[in-house]
């Protein structure tokens, strides 16, 4: 079973990804900011990371280009409320850049995309 | 006692006492000229003489001087036999030299006839004889100033003849006195002042006035020219004042009128270039001033040279080149085209005015000629540059260079002569006081008239005015564009004040209500989230899953608005590729096709057959065709059955044309300038978004989108999107979030 960490400042979303994600078959891992975040990608060692950017501590970006220090290859999905940091440098080190909306399919299709072309490669 | 004056006693007396305080000298000589008696004016004068004195010879009372004749030729004197009057010079007197006395004599007869002796009676006549001497000298004087003045002093007879004729008469007027004298005075005359009535002219001013005064004419020479003269002539009168003839005192002139001439051509050369200076100074058509100039080089009243050729220097390919030329080819065209100007026109301006410049008729000729020329700037040896850069005219006599003077014979250059089919010219620079401007040439090949200094000067002149006409029309032109480009700018300006103060506003309000957005958009997520969750999680058709739908659908209401308002705050690069527009217009309605068909109005598709092709983000032109049918849609609110949404999309002049018409109400006058703003809506709910955020895309695709609206018969929005032409390429697929 896949494992997916998923970052995520604000209690009640993590609540709700973790319902929605775990029920698609996946195992899911939490982490409430940045630094939570790098704890557990090394101790969990996760197949793909959902991550939001604006979190207090570490802003996203900066635990982006932590989590790719310990795992290069790991794929990143930037799940923000945010628009603008697309056209940021660091945000290209992401596989994909999805704006939160209440309606989690894009989300949802994103996980499915990036762990399938990850298997085929 | 003498014994004549014996017999003469008593008259002797009575003379002596009826002469008495006169100054009378009397004496008696006898037949042998000796001295009988004499008076005591006598014994005054001469103290030394006595009765019975021999006097030495009839004209001298004294022992004569060495050289008188009379002693000489020691001849009888039988003077005493003559009643004659003679003048007999002596010493006497005190101081002022010689004494003169005229003495009669009066011979004493005898009853015989016989001559006794003679009485003389005399007066001092000195003062008489010093009067005689000093009009001699006068007179000496006089004719001698007569015969050297170099006026010539004439006198006339009453005839009007000439009866004198003196030194400075001859040089003037070139006749001898003999060829003269005797002549009348029509001789000097011309003949157009004679018919003029010169002569009685002079005639009445000397009978009303006795004289003339200094009046200024002319006189015909020996040779037949005309010389300026003034003469003063004045009547002459005899010694009984009868008028005997007249004097005329005659001065050359001809040197002072000649400078007086030079003074008057200057004046009107001046006059002349302040007329030229005038007109050159109305025009700012640096053509048009090229044009004057030179007609003012050949115009008669301008400086009369045949032909003249302006020359102008391109700077950027630092060349003299031929640019505008004028005069006849042939003497006969010449004398034509200045006889008719003459007739009618008289100023320089009227002739500069009326002549154009005729390049294919009678001034073809000089401008293929001068349209020939064409001289690098790097060739420094050649008579043009030259001029151009010594800032100097010259003039080039044939063939050699005549001016400025050199010390080795210098030639001009023989392509130019051959060109000008002339080695005789002058080239004039024109320059700014900081560059070079080109070089006029001018000359007189038709009429082959000497080029005077004079006229070197007049083109001198000429070419600098040209100069300072053409600097003023380049700086009017550069001051002309100037103004143009703030113009431009200031039009620029005022066009994009709406834009920028949108622009501000938006970026204000964007700013704000990003922050806004951002904010709700978190718990909008987790409610949205959690409403969903639900709606999967409890049995279907049960009354909380309904409450659950409501919930995610207005949420998802809400996250539309969010999502616009942070597009205009903040609007996303369009990501460009080939899109087919007719693919996206067909699922933007098959969204809206629905909603259309439940409020049963008409859909009105016409696509193009073949793709419509532009270059763009093809999730944001479906998002902007979408808000502009919904838009539609929306204003067909209050109609029925009848309402119609009509979409006409097709490829015109290189655009993509989607034309969106609805029969609505249409949009009133005043708020057409509005709708495309941000936050204008008149619908009750709307968020004014949507046309604005259309009105993005289009422009962010280099499009253009207006509308065309009538009251009560609807709208039209105009979408022109620039084509592409197709090239096969992937096209990938739209993903939809719904």
């Amino acid at each position: 079973m896949k494992k997916i960490l998923i970052v995520e400042d604000e209690a009640a979303q993590r609540m709700l990804y973790e319902t929605e994600i775990s029920e698609m078959g996946y195992n899911v891992v939490l982490a409430k900011d940045g630094l939570e975040a790098v704890e557990k990608m090394q101790s969990e060692k996760p197949d793909l990371v959902v991550l939001d950017l604006m979190m207090p501590n570490i802003h996203g970006l900066d635990a982006l280009r932590k989590l790719l220090g310990i795992n290069p290859n790991i794929p990143v999905i930037i799940h923000t409320a945010y628009s603008h940091y697309k056209d940021n440098f660091m945000s290209w080190a992401a596989e994909e850049y999805i704006v939160k909306s209440s309606d989690l399919s894009e989300l949802k299709n994103a996980i499915k995309r990036v762990l399938s072309t990850r298997i085929v490669s | 006692m003498h014994p004549l004056i014996h017999e003469l006693k008593d008259i002797m007396r009575l003379l002596d006492r009826f002469v008495g305080h006169y100054p009378i000298y009397l004496y008696l000589v006898d037949s042998s000229n000796t001295v009988a008696w004499f008076n005591r004016y006598m014994s005054e004068m001469l103290p030394e003489i006595h009765v019975g004195q021999k006097l030495p010879c009839k004209n001298a009372l004294l022992p004569c001087d060495e050289d008188c004749i009379e002693c000489i030729t020691s001849r009888e004197d039988d003077w005493h036999k003559h009643p004659e009057k003679r003048q007999i010079k002596t010493s006497a007197g005190s101081g002022t030299g010689k004494q003169h006395l005229e003495f009669f004599n009066l011979p004493v007869y005898q009853e015989d006839d016989i001559v006794k002796g003679a009485l003389r009676i005399g007066m001092d006549v000195t003062d008489n004889e010093r009067i005689q001497e000093k009009l001699r000298e006068k007179e000496k004087r006089f004719s001698a100033i007569v015969k050297t003045s170099t006026d010539a002093i004439i006198f006339l007879d009453n005839e009007e003849r000439i009866i004198n004729w003196n030194k400075g008469a001859e040089e003037i007027f070139g006749y001898t006195e003999a060829e003269i004298i005797g002549q009348h005075i029509k001789i000097l005359m011309p003949e157009e002042l004679l018919d003029l009535g010169e002569l009685s002219h002079i005639r009445n001013e000397l009978n009303d006035k006795g004289a003339l005064k200094k009046f200024e004419t002319q006189r015909r020479h020996k040779d037949g020219r005309l010389v300026y003269v003034d003469i003063s002539s004045s009547l002459i009168y005899d010694e009984k004042g009868k008028i005997s003839g007249a004097s005329e005192i005659i001065k050359d002139i001809d040197a002072r009128k000649a400078l007086e001439f030079e003074l008057l051509r200057t004046i009107l050369e001046l006059s002349k270039l302040n007329e030229l200076n005038e007109i050159l100074h109305r025009t700012y058509e640096e053509r048009e001033i090229l044009r004057i100039i030179l007609i003012a080089i050949t115009a008669g009243e301008g400086l009369r040279f045949n032909r003249a050729f302006i020359l102008m220097l391109d700077k950027e390919e630092q060349t003299l080149k031929g640019h505008l030329a004028i005069g006849p080819s042939d003497a006969e065209e010449a004398s034509r085209i200045w006889s008719e100007l003459n007739q009618d026109y008289h100023y320089l301006r009227d002739i500069i005015q009326i002549y154009k410049i005729d390049l294919e008729g009678a001034d073809k000729k000089v401008n293929e000629i001068v349209s020939q020329i064409e001289i690098p700037l790097s060739h420094q040896d050649h008579i043009l540059t030259r001029a151009l850069n010594s800032k100097r005219v010259i003039y080039v006599k044939d063939g050699e260079i005549a001016s400025p003077a050199t010390n080795i014979a210098d030639s001009c250059d023989s392509d130019l002569i051959d060109l000008l089919k002339n080695d005789t010219f002058v080239a004039a620079p024109v320059y700014s006081k900081t560059e070079p401007l080109g070089v006029i040439i001018a000359d007189n090949c038709i009429n082959r008239r000497e080029i005077t200094p004079e006229d070197i000067e007049g083109l001198k002149l000429f070419a600098s005015h040209a100069s300072s006409a053409i600097e003023n029309a380049r700086l009017y032109r550069k001051l002309e564009d100037r103004i143009q480009e703030a113009q431009d700018a200031y039009k620029q300006l005022a066009e994009n004040q709406e834009k920028l103060l949108r622009a501000e506003r938006l970026a204000t309000i964007g700013e704000m209500s990003a922050k806004i957005a951002h904010e709700i958009r978190n718990p909008l997520v987790s409610i949205g989230g959690f409403a969903r969750l639900i709606e999967r999680k409890i049995p279907e058709n049960s009354q909380v899953m309904q409450y659950a739908r409501i919930i995610s659908e207005q949420v998802s209401h809400l996250e539309n608005i969010l999502g616009n308002i942070l597009n205009v705050a903040n609007p996303p690069e369009p990501v460009k590729q080939q899109v087919n527009i007719n693919k996206v217009l067909r699922q933007v309605l098959e969204m809206m096709a629905p909603a259309i068909r439940e409020r049963q109005h008409r859909l009105v598709e016409i696509l193009a057959d073949q793709p419509l092709l532009v270059n763009g983000d093809e999730k944001m032109l479906h998002q902007a065709f979408l808000n502009v049918i919904k838009n539609g849609v929306e204003a067909l609110e209050h109609r029925k059955a009848d309402g119609e949404i009509r979409i006409h999309a097709r490829s015109e002049d290189g655009n993509v044309v989607v034309e969106i018409t609805d029969n609505g109400p249409g949009i009133e006058k005043s708020l057409l300038g509005k709708i495309f703003s941000a936050f204008f809506t008149t619908k009750s709910g709307g968020t004014g978004l949507g046309l604005s955020i259309v009105n993005q895309i289009v422009e962010s695709h280099n499009g253009r989108i207006d509308v065309t609206t009538q009251s009560r018969q609807g709208s039209t929005f105009h979408i022109l999107l620039p084509e592409v032409v197709g090239v096969d390429t992937v096209d990938v697929s739209l993903v939809e979030n719904g």
